[in-house]
């Protein structure tokens, strides 16, 4: 009886901590109809206006087109880079491999305020002032580690007898990498490129200290519209945002397994 | 000690019918097998015994009360599992004792009992290890004390020794035996190796497909299977087709191709009615010639493969068929090279009559 | 034998490759370029920015010298304010990742318990979130607790109560915001945890009669610590470092470190001061993690089996 009890309440505690979690941003798209220029949830008339509000605003557009840019550059140049590490690393017998491995994950260890502010102060030591060079150097440590991250993933499932039956074949390393290695870990490299295209689009921890009056990307310009204005229209373009998110979850999910890209190791 | 009854067990998930009205009695002390292959129920059926899962239809009674509605924690059961689910971060007296905790109890009490336990597993100076630091064997052993130490209704266990290597898994059935015995437990065990069965059972339940074929003791099971599946899985592999020709005495007369031969009486046999039969590898002894008295038929060599003491010979048949011998190679005579032909004898007792 | 001639060019070739890579260690070359990328993003800034926080205060400037001095630190610990932006960011960091660690218990179990049917749609249910940005996130939570968000909307709406309750700009509502951000990133390690436990465990001890919350707290919960010491290393690092959460949810004087820190680089350009404080912050934290990690290293290391 007792038993049955317990079981109807921890199923009701799981189904609220659910709610819990998708609130919020049930929420935001909920606001995102609103008629008028207020955030009630559920709207209490509905329309798309705001929506139309959101893309003529050029703060939002000039952020988007910016973070579009810089994760799309950082993506490109990430991927070569950590591709190359990740065979590396899977490849090396040295004894300071464990080391090697912690290393590749700094930049997720060490907290995104941090990296954006020592960057800020390197970068204007060596008076960089672009702010698509900034950005574009930060936002590469964003990518970086997580490309690494599902190549290793992905390599730690390849058959080393498909290596060793190459070679016996009179491919050479540098061959067995290109033809036959790689094809097999694509899925986990794009994963990782995608993955980190996300978050770079996501970002706002780093970019906080890299952007300056000419350079904005779109979540910083939501923010600063945050803190001045409170209008559906934020609403709109995080939903927008949201959206996009989504198809991006659904096609790492198809590709790799969210579990596993959180997985440590 | 207590009696466990089943009656009418049906358990069924989605569409699949795991257990089929399985009717059961386990005597007070006795030791009862379940044995059969994968999917055949019987780990359903220990579950649901265990009260581990609950059955779409039937009761379970242990000591006459009906404990069908109760769960695994009400019913005062004591169980190993495959995997022997230690728990890890326990030392080897806090597992055994766990069960004695949950019932609560003096913790003097508890203690006492627990370095008994130990000393009849003979782990007591290990009592402060950490599972992960004892070898297969002892671990086996601890997962044996923790569920004997709360006095069980029953001791349940699910293949234990599966996973062990052969001298392991052996020395592991002759101490199940000796302790079941000496502490007159209930018991039932699970298992697909038919030797174990023989070994640790006071009655045995051949498994098939949700229902119980065969219940008899270890000598039943072995000599006399009632349906052809438990003869097959209790090692009487040789198959072969005969049709009924008379009476005979005692017998039947039945022919198999062009051999004719005397089997043991088979109640319901009518003249003309084809019937199977079945007999051990181990009984057929080859010779060159038909030997008069015995049952016999002729075959030809087609394979030999040599087994270390004994030789696997397979024989075709006239009538097509395949017979396979067993023979002890310090007893082999005459020619056993393939082609040649040979006759196949054995004594009529060691035959057993089927319906088709 | 002369027959294969080319053949044994090309092995000739491949075995100079081989000789090749090998002096010079192919893993080394293709390490290379992530190692000098990581070097210089983080590592060489990083320590640029410890130096500077030993510099003499000057606003706006960044360049290095030799001139060591711990004006900065000493400013920082001499001061009862800044002491209390630091206990206050630990203290919000303590309790997010309390409430954090025992939702993500409870999370990790029910996910554990779901019929693998559901299973693969609630772990996406849970992460998905950490896939949009912050700055939504946030916002989404000021939509929720505002003085005219859903929240009290639906309490007025229902009668319960007359007036908005004010939520926003509260430590509560930065413990909430960062709470709901971290959860998923709690929940993963422990679920991960969850998997490793033999399933026969809880039901040999629900044999030996033991109840569910029992099992739950006797027999789980130190099983999965390596999940969780993981979970909660990871929220309380995060915590501690977060800004936009913060600054959202509990305003621009919200009394946290992190609020300090931006307030020095883009408002009042004391860098130095600043990189100080940056110091000081990641120290605290990195403290934290390592005796939770050593405390409990040293319990768990006499009976864990790594898998």
């Amino acid at each position: 009886m007792i038993e049955a009890i317990q079981k109807r309440a921890f199923w009701a505690w799981s189904a609220f901590l659910y709610v819990f979690i998708v609130t919020p941003l049930i929420c935001v798209i909920l606001a995102s109809f609103n008629q008028d220029s207020v955030q009630t949830v559920p709207p209490l008339q509905w329309s798309v206006r705001w929506y139309e509000e959101a893309l003529r605003n050029q703060n939002f557009v000039r952020g988007a087109l910016t973070s579009l840019l810089v994760a799309t550059i950082a993506t490109v140049v990430a991927t070569p880079i950590g591709v190359l590490g990740a065979f590396g690393l899977w490849k090396s017998k040295s004894r300071y491999k464990a080391a090697l491995d912690a290393f590749f994950a700094l930049p997720i260890v060490v907290p995104g305020l941090v990296t954006g502010i020592s960057i800020l102060i390197v970068l204007t030591a060596a008076d960089v002032a672009v702010g698509n060079v900034k950005l574009i150097c930060g936002h590469v440590l964003i990518v970086l580690p997580y490309v690494i991250r599902t190549t290793l993933a992905s390599l730690a499932q390849f058959n080393p007898s498909l290596w060793e039956a190459a070679e016996t074949l009179g491919a050479s390393p540098p061959q067995v990498l290109w033809k036959i290695v790689l094809p097999i870990v694509r899925p986990g490299i794009v994963a990782g490129m995608v993955f980190g295209f996300i978050l770079s689009f996501d970002d706002v921890n780093i970019s906080l200290f890299l952007v300056d009056a000419r350079t904005i990307t779109l979540p910083i310009s939501i923010m600063s519209y945050l803190q001045f204005s409170f209008d559906p229209s934020v609403a709109a373009i995080s939903t927008i945002l949201i959206g996009v998110t989504f198809v991006g979850t659904l096609l790492l999910e198809r590709l790799f397994g969210l579990k596993r890209l959180f997985e440590g190791g | 000690m207590v009696e466990v009854v089943l009656r009418d067990i049906v358990a069924r998930y989605n569409q699949f019918l795991a257990v089929d009205s399985v009717s059961l009695t386990i005597g007070s002390g006795q030791f009862v097998t379940l044995l059969g292959p994968s999917g055949c129920g019987k780990s359903t059926t220990l579950r649901i015994i265990a009260g581990l899962m609950k059955p779409t239809s039937g009761a379970v009674f242990f000591a006459g009360r009906d404990v069908t509605a109760a769960n695994a924690a009400d019913r005062k059961i004591g169980m190993v599992f495959q995997s022997l689910a230690l728990f890890p971060h326990m030392t080897v007296a806090e597992n055994v004792a766990f069960g004695l905790k949950m019932r609560g109890g003096a913790p003097a009490a508890i203690k006492k009992r627990v370095q008994r336990m130990l000393e009849m597993v003979r782990l007591d100076h290990l009592s402060d290890r950490y599972p992960s630091q004892m070898s297969g064997g002892q671990q086996q052993r601890v997962a044996l004390a923790r569920a004997i130490a709360v006095e069980p209704s029953i001791l349940i266990l699910d293949e234990p020794f599966g996973a062990l290597d052969r001298k392991l898994r052996e020395a592991m059935q002759v101490e199940l035996h000796q302790l079941t015995r000496e502490m007159k437990i209930t018991s039932l065990f699970v298992t697909h190796d038919q030797e174990e069965a023989l070994m640790l059972s006071d009655a045995i339940a051949v498994m098939n497909k949700g229902r119980i074929e065969q219940f008899g003791t270890p000598q039943e099971i072995y000599a006399a299977p009632a349906t052809r599946f438990v003869a097959d899985f209790m090692g009487m592999t040789n198959f072969l087709q005969g049709r009924v020709t008379g009476r005979n005495g005692n017998g039947l007369n039945i022919s198999i191709g062009e051999a004719t031969m005397r089997t043991p009486e088979f109640e319901t046999a009518s003249n003309g009615e084809d019937i199977t039969f079945a007999v051990r590898p181990e009984k057929i002894v080859l010779a060159p010639a038909q030997a008069p008295s015995q049952a016999a038929i002729e075959g030809i060599i087609r394979q030999v493969t040599y087994h270390g003491d004994a030789s696997r010979i397979v024989l075709a048949l006239k009538n097509g068929e395949t017979m396979v011998a067993l023979e002890k190679n310090d007893r082999q005579s005459g020619d056993r090279s393939v082609g040649s032909t040979v006759w196949a004898h054995w004594a009529p007792e060691d035959m057993r009559v089927f319906a088709q | 034998m002369t027959a294969y001639p080319a053949q044994a060019m090309g092995s000739e070739r491949q075995r100079t490759a081989g000789r090749i890579s090998r002096a010079f260690g192919a893993s080394a070359i293709l390490t290379m370029p992530a190692c000098i990328v990581i070097a210089a993003g983080i590592v060489l800034p990083l320590a640029y920015m410890l130096i500077l926080s030993v510099q003499t205060p000057d606003p706006g400037e960044a360049t290095l010298s030799t001139d060591f001095t711990a004006t900065s630190y000493l400013k920082f610990f001499s001061s009862p304010f800044y002491w209390n932006v630091l206990l206050k960011t630990i203290w919000v960091s303590s309790v997010t990742t309390a409430v954090c660690a025992f939702l993500g218990l409870t999370l990790a179990v029910s996910i554990w318990l779901t019929p693998p049917r559901w299973r693969g749609l609630c772990v996406l249910a849970v992460i998905s979130p950490l896939l949009v940005s912050i700055v939504t996130r946030a916002f989404g939570w000021m939509v929720v607790l505002g003085d005219y968000g859903l929240i009290n909307n639906v309490l007025i709406h229902l009668g319960i109560i007359a007036t908005p309750i004010h939520m926003m700009f509260t430590n509560f509502a930065i413990v909430i915001g960062l709470v709901h951000v971290f959860l998923p990133l709690m929940t993963l390690p422990i679920l991960t945890s969850l998997d490793r436990v033999d399933r026969n465990i809880p039901e040999a001890a629900s044999s030996l009669g033991a109840g569910a919350l029992t099992i739950g707290v006797k027999i789980l919960l130190p099983m999965v610590s390596p999940g969780l010491v993981s979970g909660i290393t990871m929220v309380f690092s995060l915590s501690m470092s977060s800004y936009i959460l913060p600054a959202l949810m509990g305003g621009a004087d919200s009394g946290m470190m992190t609020t300090l820190i931006y307030q020095q680089f883009v408002v009042t350009f004391n860098w130095q001061f600043g990189a100080a404080l940056v110091a000081v912050l990641l120290a605290t934290s990195l403290s934290a993690v390592a005796l939770l990690i050593f405390e409990t290293t040293r319990r768990t290391r006499k009976w864990m089996v790594r898998p």
